[in-house]
C-alpha cells in the first residue's frame, strides 16, 4: 500500500509538473475517440433495438417466405412436415404496383395482409380525420399510405381520397406514422401502402411470374425454440427459393443499408484514432524529452527501473482514463441532439443508446492504444543512461531493429483488428488498412524524396527561404509527422466527394444520355404487344422487350448449390451475404446480342445456331462470387423442368445503366418456352411524355410497374446526399484531429525554438524576419500536404472507381476548390495565433537560460 | 571606445506592488580600444544585467552606454538590431548553437542574417583557428562541450567585433578544457585586437584580463 501511495505520489509530481503537456495528451485522445465512441453508440442501438424488436422488425418468431406466390397447401406442408406448434399465423405478399389518383400515378410498394397482423409491435397511423391511432385490423376496401404518398400525389382532402389499386377503388384510411417492420426508409425504391388480402385477388396485381415477396408469419407457441425451428425447416428444405427467417437471426433491409453506413463511419473513425496514436506517439517523445533530466535525477538518486516504469505506466494510464470520461460524457451529451437529427433529418427510427459492454470494449481501446504507443519511451526510459546530467544532449534511445519491427507489427495488427471490427468484414477491414498504409508509404516516400532533393540545392536559395527549408530537412521527424498528419487528413476529405460526385454523374439521367425515362416490369406475355402499341402511340419509340425467367440453380459441375446456414458468433457482412445470396432464387433471360451496357470479358459470346446444350454468359462478378468459369455446367430449375448451360462468355455490365441487365444470360432457343415475364425500357422522354406514357399505362395494365428513372435517381441522390454527409462529418473530424495535431506541433516548435529566435535575434534578425522564417517553414510544409493529399485523394477515388468499380471518374472541383480556401483560411489562422510568441521574444534570456543548444531536438 | 555613463537599473520585486530591488547604480566605465576588461562580482550582483545593457539587449533606467561614440539608446528597433549585430559578438556560458546547422552554417549564420558576403576560405580559416577545421559539417550534437565553446566563439569572431561580450564562457566546462579553450580565446581576441568585456567569477581568468572590475552595490570598482 506504501509503495502504491509513493507510486502515485511520483505520478502526482510528474502531472502537475507538466499541466500544459498533459492537457495536449488528454485533449488530443478525446478528439481521436469520439468518433469511435459514437459508432459505437450506433452499433450497440442498433443491436438493441435489432434484439429487442427483433420480433416486430421481421414480422413475427419465425417467418417463410419466398420470391413468388406460396400457398396454403405448401406451406400447410411445411408445418406438418416440421410440427411447427405456434398460437396465431399471419399471412402478407408484397409487390411493386402502379396506383392512380386523379391524374397522378405512382409506383409503390403493396402489402396485402390477412388477418393477425401485426402478430408483434403496433401500426400507428393517423386516421382521414387527422386524428393519431393504432390500426387494429385492415377491412376490405381500405388503404394506409406512407406520408410522402400523400404529398405526391397530391391528395389534399384525406376523408374523400380514393386511390385506384390495379383494378379496385380503395378509400383512403389513414397515412401510416409508424410501422414496426420498416425503420429504415430513406433509401427505399418507392413508397408502401397497405391493402386487405381480401381486396388482393380483385385489384388482379398479381399474376404468374410477378415480382412477388410472399410472407407466412408465425407466433410460437414458444417464441425462444424460433431457432431451432428455423434450423429444422432448412434441413428440411433445401429449396434456395424458401426463405426462413427467425427474430433474433435477422434484420430488416433498410437496417442493414444503415449497417454498411456505420461500418464504413467506423473505418473513417479509425483514421482519426491512427492521426491521434501518431500525435501521441509525438507528445510522448516530447514528454520524454521534456522530462530527461528527471528521469535521469530519479535514477541517479535510485529509483529502480521497475518503479521508473509503473510511475510512467500510471500517468498514462490515469491520462487516458481522464480522455475516455472525457470523451464518454460529451457524447453522453450529445445523444439528446443526435437523436432529434436521426428522427428529423435521417429519418431513423432508433433510439440511441450505449451498453457496459460496449463502454467497456472502447475504454480498452483507448487504454491500450496509449500504452503500446507509449513501449519505446518506455524503453528509453529504462535504457537511458543517467549520465546524461553530464552530458547536453541526448537525443531518444534508440529501440533495437527487432524490437521496432515488433513494435510496428503490433500497432499495425490492433488497426487491423480494430478495421475488421469495426466493418464486420476481414475483406474490407484489410483493403481499409492496406489503403491506409500505401497511402502513408506513399506520402513517406514523397515528402522523403523532396527532403533530400530540396538539399540539393537549398544552398541557392536566400537567406529566409534557406533557414526555412533547412530547418524541415534538418528535422525529418517533426516535418514528417505534421506532413503524414494533414495529408491523411485531406487525402479523407478530398476523397469522399470525389466519389460521390462520381456516383451522381454516372446515375444522373440529364447527364448520362444512355440511362432510360422509364423502366417497366412485371409485363406479362399476353399484354406484351399491345403495350408496344400504346408506347409507339404515346411516345414514338419502339420497345424491346427484355424477357424474365424465373428459377433456381440446382448444380454447378454436378455439385449440389444449397443454401448455406447463417452461424456463429462474429458474423462477418461477407457471410452474411453469401446466406442471403444462395438463399435465393435467380432471374435468366436469353438473348441474342451484347447490350450497349455490356462487354464480353472473357470466352465468346453465343454460336448462331443452338447446340444440344445451352450456352450461357455470366456477369463477372457474380460468376466470381459463384466460382464459375468457361466451360462449367450449371443446371437450374426453370419451373420444375431442369435446363442445363455451358459458361460460354463472362461479360462486364454497367449496372449504373438502368437498362434491364442479368446476372445469367441464356442462349435464345432454349427459355422462350418457359413461363415468363417481360422489362423494358423506354429511353429519353421528357417529365409530361413520362406522365402520359404511365397514365397511359396504369389504366391498360394496371399489374405494371413503371419506375418513372429520374424521379427515382433524384429520391437515391437525395440518400447518396446524406449518407456523404454522414460519412464527411466523420471524415472532418480527422480533419479536425490533424489540425489539433498542427497545432500541436507549430506550438511546440515555436516554443522549442525560441531561444533559437533569441539567438537569431541578438546574431541581428529582425522580428519580420523571424516571423517570415517560421511562417515559410509551416505554410510550405501546410501546402504541401494540401498538394499531396489532394492528389492522393484524387488518385485513390480514381483507383477506387475506375480501377475497381470500372466506371467512370469526375472530379469534384468545386468541393476540392472549398477544401482549399477553408484550408489555407485555417492554416493561416492557426499560423497567426501560434507564432505570437515571435512577437514577444527576450533575447536576454539566453543570459540566464540552461542548455546549450537552442532548439531542443 | 566603450563608454559607459551614469548607468542604472531596477527591477520590479515579483508579488511587490511599488518596491523595486537596484541591480545597477550610477554605474560608469570606459574600457580602450583592444583593452579586456574582466567584470567579477558574486552571484546576483548584476553581471548579467550589466552584460544585458551594453549588449543592447536591455535598456537602462537612466544613463548612456557609447560604442564607438554611438549612443545604444539614441538608436531603435531594426537600427538597434544592426548596430549590435554588426559591432557586437556575445560568447555564452552554454554556447547556443543552433543544432539543425553544420559547425560551417553556424559560424556563418550571422553574416547571412546581415546579409554580408562571405569568402568560404575565411569561415574555413576561423574553424581552424579554433582546432575546428576537421569538423565543418558536424552538428553541434557531434561536438564536445569545448568544441561547442570554440564553434561559439568562432561565430562571435566572424563578424570582426568592436566588442566582445564573454558571459563566463569557460563556466560550463570542466577546468583542462576551459583552461584550452580560454587560451584559445585569449589567443583570437589578441591576435584581432577586439575590445572584450569578460564576466566571471573565476579569479585566475580575471587576472588575464587588463583590468578587472568588481561589481558590487551596483556599481563598478577597479581590482
Amino acid at each position: 500500500m506504501q509503495k502504491l501511495l509513493k507510486l502515485f505520489y511520483f505520478v502526482q509530481k510528474d502531472l502537475l509538473s507538466q499541466k500544459k503537456l498533459n492537457s495536449f495528451f488528454v485533449f488530443n485522445l478525446v478528439l481521436g475517440f469520439l468518433g469511435f465512441l459514437l459508432l459505437q453508440v450506433f452499433q450497440v442501438s442498433l443491436d438493441q433495438q435489432t434484439k429487442n424488436k427483433a420480433q416486430e422488425i421481421l414480422g413475427g418468431d419465425i417467418v417463410i417466405s419466398a420470391r413468388r406466390l406460396i400457398n396454403e397447401a405448401e406451406v400447410k406442408t411445411i408445418e406438418d412436415k416440421v410440427n411447427l406448434q405456434f398460437q396465431k399465423r399471419a399471412k402478407s405478399t408484397d409487390f411493386f404496383a402502379m396506383i392512380k389518383f386523379g391524374e397522378q400515378s405512382r409506383l409503390v410498394l403493396v402489402r396485402s395482409v390477412g388477418d393477425n397482423y401485426p402478430l408483434y409491435g403496433n401500426l400507428e397511423i393517423k386516421n382521414s380525420d387527422g386524428n393519431n391511432a393504432t390500426l387494429i385490423k385492415i377491412m376490405s376496401g381500405e388503404v394506409y399510405v406512407d406520408p410522402e404518398l400523400v404529398d405526391q400525389l397530391k391528395i389534399t382532402d384525406l376523408k374523400t381520397a380514393n386511390l385506384k389499386v390495379g383494378d379496385v377503388d380503395l378509400k383512403l384510411e389513414g397515412v401510416l406514422t409508424s410501422d414496426p417492420s420498416r425503420t429504415f426508409r430513406l433509401g427505399a425504391l418507392a413508397p408502401f401502402i397497405l391493402i386487405s388480402e381480401k381486396d388482393l385477388a380483385a385489384t388482379n396485381l398479381v399474376k404468374a411470374g410477378s415480382t412477388v415477396t410472399t410472407s407466412f408469419l408465425y407466433k410460437l407457441n414458444n417464441p425462444a425454440a424460433a431457432d431451432s425451428a428455423k434450423t429444422e425447416l432448412e434441413k428440411n428444405y433445401l429449396d434456395p427459393s424458401l426463405r426462413f427467417s427467425s427474430a433474433l437471426q435477422e434484420e430488416d433491409g433498410g437496417n442493414r443499408v444503415f449497417r454498411y453506413l456505420i461500418d464504413y463511419l467506423g473505418l473513417v473513425s479509425l483514421i482519426s484514432i491512427g492521426l491521434c496514436f501518431l500525435c501521441l506517439s509525438y507528445m510522448l517523445n516530447w514528454f520524454f524529452q521534456v522530462q530527461k533530466k528527471t528521469i535521469a535525477i530519479y535514477k541517479i538518486l535510485g529509483m529502480p527501473d521497475t518503479t521508473l516504469l509503473k510511475v510512467q505506466v500510471l500517468k498514462n494510464l490515469i491520462l487516458s482514463i481522464s480522455s475516455f470520461k472525457i470523451a464518454l460524457v460529451i457524447i453522453l451529451l450529445s445523444l439528446a441532439p443526435l437523436q432529434s437529427l436521426l428522427d428529423n433529418y435521417f429519418k431513423i427510427v432508433i433510439r440511441l443508446t450505449i451498453s457496459p459492454m460496449q463502454i467497456f470494449i472502447s475504454f480498452l481501446v483507448v487504454v491500450i492504444g496509449p500504452q503500446l504507443i507509449a513501449i519505446p519511451t518506455y524503453l528509453a526510459a529504462m535504457s537511458m543512461n543517467p549520465l546524461i546530467l553530464l552530458r547536453q544532449e541526448v537525443s531518444q534511445a534508440n529501440l533495437s531493429r527487432r524490437l521496432m519491427i515488433a513494435w510496428v507489427a503490433s500497432v499495425a495488427l490492433l488497426f487491423w483488428g480494430l478495421a475488421v471490427w469495426q466493418s464486420h468484414s476481414i475483406q474490407t477491414g484489410s483493403v481499409f488498412i492496406f489503403g491506409l498504409l500505401a497511402a502513408t508509404v506513399v506520402a513517406w516516400l514523397f515528402i522523403s524524396s523532396l527532403r533530400k532533393l530540396t538539399a540539393l540545392f537549398v544552398h541557392k536559395f536566400n537567406f529566409e527561404l534557406r533557414y526555412a527549408f533547412l530547418s524541415l530537412i534538418r528535422k525529418p521527424g517533426s516535418t514528417d509527422l505534421i506532413f503524414m498528419t494533414m495529408t491523411l487528413s485531406v487525402v479523407v476529405l478530398t476523397l469522399l466527394p470525389h466519389i460521390k460526385k462520381s456516383i451522381v454523374e454516372e446515375v444522373r439521367p440529364e447527364v448520362s444520355s444512355k440511362i432510360p425515362s422509364v423502366f417497366m416490369f412485371d409485363i406479362q406475355m399476353d399484354q406484351k404487344d399491345e403495350l408496344i402499341k400504346i408506347v409507339k402511340e404515346k411516345v414514338g419509340q419502339d420497345l424491346d422487350m427484355t424477357p424474365l425467367v424465373r428459377s433456381r440453380i440446382l448444380k454447378i459441375n454436378d455439385q449440389s448449390y444449397e443454401r448455406v446456414e447463417e452461424q456463429g458468433f462474429f458474423k462477418t457482412r461477407e457471410s452474411e451475404n453469401e446466406a442471403r445470396f444462395r438463399n435465393r432464387g435467380v432471374n435468366l433471360t436469353y438473348k441474342a446480342n451484347l447490350q450497349d451496357s455490356e462487354e464480353l470479358l472473357k470466352g465468346k459470346w453465343f454460336s448462331a445456331t443452338p447446340g444440344e446444350m445451352a450456352e450461357i454468359s455470366l456477369e463477372e462478378k457474380y460468376a466470381e462470387r459463384i466460382g464459375a468459369k468457361i466451360g462449367d455446367v450449371m443446371t437450374f430449375d426453370v419451373q420444375g423442368l431442369e435446363i442445363k448451360g455451358k459458361v460460354a462468355s463472362i461479360r462486364r455490365v454497367r449496372w449504373t445503366s438502368f437498362q434491364p441487365n442479368f446476372f445469367i444470360t441464356f442462349q435464345p432457343g432454349f427459355l422462350e418456352e418457359a413461363p415468363q415475364v417481360y422489362l423494358s425500357a423506354v429511353n429519353q422522354i421528357n417529365q409530361e411524355q413520362v406522365r402520359v406514357l404511365q397514365n397511359a399505362v396504369v389504366d391498360r395494365f394496371a399489374n405494371i410497374s413503371i419506375i418513372n428513372v429520374k424521379q427515382s435517381v433524384e429520391k437515391s441522390l437525395v440518400f447518396i446526399d446524406q449518407m456523404a454527409l454522414a460519412l464527411q462529418i466523420m471524415a472532418t473530424l480527422a480533419l479536425v484531429v490533424g489540425f489539433f495535431i498542427f497545432i500541436i506541433l507549430i506550438n511546440t516548435q515555436v516554443g522549442e525554438r525560441i531561444n533559437e529566435m533569441n539567438l537569431l535575434q541578438v546574431l541581428g534578425s529582425t522580428q519580420d524576419q523571424l516571423y517570415r522564417i517560421m511562417i515559410t517553414q509551416f505554410s510550405l510544409i501546410a501546402f504541401l500536404s494540401l498538394l499531396v493529399g489532394l492528389g492522393l485523394g484524387s488518385l485513390i477515388a480514381y483507383v477506387i472507381m475506375a480501377v475497381m468499380f470500372k466506371l467512370g471518374i469526375y472530379f469534384d472541383y468545386v468541393s476540392m476548390l472549398s477544401l482549399i480556401v477553408v484550408l489555407v483560411s485555417l492554416t493561416f489562422g492557426v499560423l497567426k495565433v501560434s507564432m505570437r510568441p515571435l512577437r514577444n521574444l527576450q533575447p536576454l534570456a539566453l543570459l540566464k537560460n540552461e542548455g546549450g543548444l537552442v532548439d531542443g531536438k | 571606445m566603450i563608454t559607459i555613463k551614469n548607468l542604472s537599473k531596477s527591477y520590479q520585486l515579483a508579488n511587490e506592488t511599488s518596491e523595486k530591488m537596484t541591480i545597477l547604480h550610477d554605474l560608469n566605465l570606459t574600457v580602450g580600444t583592444g583593452e579586456v576588461v574582466a567584470v567579477v562580482g558574486s552571484s546576483g550582483s548584476g553581471k548579467s544585467t550589466l552584460l544585458g545593457l551594453v549588449s543592447g539587449l536591455d535598456q537602462p533606467d537612466h544613463g548612456e552606454i557609447l560604442i564607438h561614440n554611438k549612443s545604444l539608446q539614441s538608436l531603435r528597433g531594426n537600427d538597434l538590431t544592426n548596430f549590435r549585430a554588426s559591432h557586437i559578438g556575445v560568447v555564452f556560458q552554454q554556447f547556443h548553437l543552433v543544432s539543425h546547422l553544420t559547425a560551417y552554417e553556424n559560424v556563418t549564420l550571422p553574416l547571412e542574417i546581415l546579409d554580408k558576403p562571405f569568402v568560404k576560405k575565411d569561415v574555413e580559416d576561423i574553424l581552424k583557428q579554433v582546432g575546428l577545421g576537421h569538423r565543418l559539417d558536424h552538428k553541434p550534437t557531434q561536438l564536445s562541450g569545448g568544441e561547442s565553446q570554440r564553434l561559439a566563439l568562432a561565430r562571435a569572431l566572424i563578424i570582426k567585433p568592436s566588442l566582445l561580450l564573454a558571459d563566463e564562457p569557460s563556466g560550463s566546462l570542466d577546468a583542462e578544457t576551459g583552461e584550452k579553450v580560454m587560451n584559445l580565446f585569449f589567443e583570437q581576441i589578441r591576435l584581432n585586437n577586439t575590445t572584450t568585456m569578460l564576466v566571471t567569477h573565476d579569479m585566475d581568468l580575471a587576472r588575464r584580463c587588463d583590468k578587472i572590475y568588481k561589481l558590487h552595490g551596483g556599481k563598478l570598482q577597479a581590482v
